[in-house]
């Protein structure tokens, strides 16, 4: 006989947040466009400042490496907070509405549901600190596609470029990795907690964003060298 | 300059569009989550 209280095992909070569940189209979406989510509130203010005038005011009083710098860090921070608030909405509503029972590996051995994702221990033994460790790289992932949008608006004057140019980038790497069959590449597969790819890596992870971060800071330096002290 | 441009940002129309719009795909999300447990519960 089956109780009530197992129905409840495909459906605790752990495995029906929006980072967890793999048929979700409201998953997909997020973190689909998530280059653009993180890059709307901020990234194109540079160039928003550079057509008003206000910038010129800004460098008159000689306060241009604070105001680089500053720009750098609030836009990086901004775009963490804006894919950290509905993530931490989407749990908190799903700890309200679904069974709290901790994921078991017996149980998903069983409905063939084993998980494909960076550090499966932590995930069995404490699936909450799990939640918050996804969220935490999906803020950094946020940060850096923001901060690839602000590089961008130093070279460009069109601020719709400037919006979509994370999300172009991160289209045309996901296509060329599709196409060299390296699945666990694409952010939009390692940035979910349980996205079905086989081998989900934390080196991988750590490598794109460190990539990611890197160019989009040479190209950042670069151009406010070039383009904004010359 | 840091506070400044935080400042700026908080009083931006964009981030709170933005916010809302991602708040309601999350909340969606659990919708149809919950939707579907209570479909299991009540076989």
């Amino acid at each position: 006989m089956i109780y009530p209280y197992n129905y409840g095992v495909l459906n605790t909070p752990y495995q029906s947040w929006i980072e967890f569940g793999l048929g979700s189209y409201y998953r997909y979406i997020l973190f689909l466009l998530l280059p653009i989510i993180a890059a709307i509130p901020m990234a194109d203010m540079y160039a928003k400042d550079r057509q008003t005038g206000y910038l010129k005011s800004i460098l008159s009083k000689g306060k241009m490496k604070e105001y680089f710098r500053g720009l750098f860090m609030s836009n990086f921070i901004i775009a963490a907070i804006v894919i950290a608030t509905p993530l931490l909405v989407n749990v908190y509503l799903a700890f309200m509405t679904l069974p709290d029972i901790k994921p078991d590996p017996i149980v998903d051995l069983h409905h063939k549901d084993i998980m494909s994702t960076v550090l499966p221990e932590l995930y069995y033994q404490f699936p909450i600190l799990h939640m918050m460790f996804y969220i935490l790289i999906a803020c950094l992932f946020a940060g850096m596609y923001a901060s690839i949008c602000l590089s961008v608006s130093l070279y460009v004057n069109n601020r719709f470029v400037i919006l979509v140019s994370a999300f172009v980038c991160n289209m045309g790497l996901s296509l060329l990795f599709e196409f060299m069959n390296k699945y666990e590449w694409i952010p939009v597969n390692f940035l979910t907690e349980h996205a079905g790819q086989p081998y989900p890596s934390l080196v991988v992870m750590v490598a794109i964003f460190a990539v990611g971060m890197i160019v989009s800071t040479m190209l950042y330096t670069i151009g406010v060298k070039k383009r904004v002290m010359y | 300059m840091s506070k400044f441009f935080m400042r700026r940002a908080l009083s931006s129309k964009p981030l709170y569009v933005i916010l809302f719009v991602t708040i309601v795909i999350a909340f969606l999300h659990i919708f149809q989550e919950a939707t579907e447990f209570e479909n299991d519960l009540s076989i």
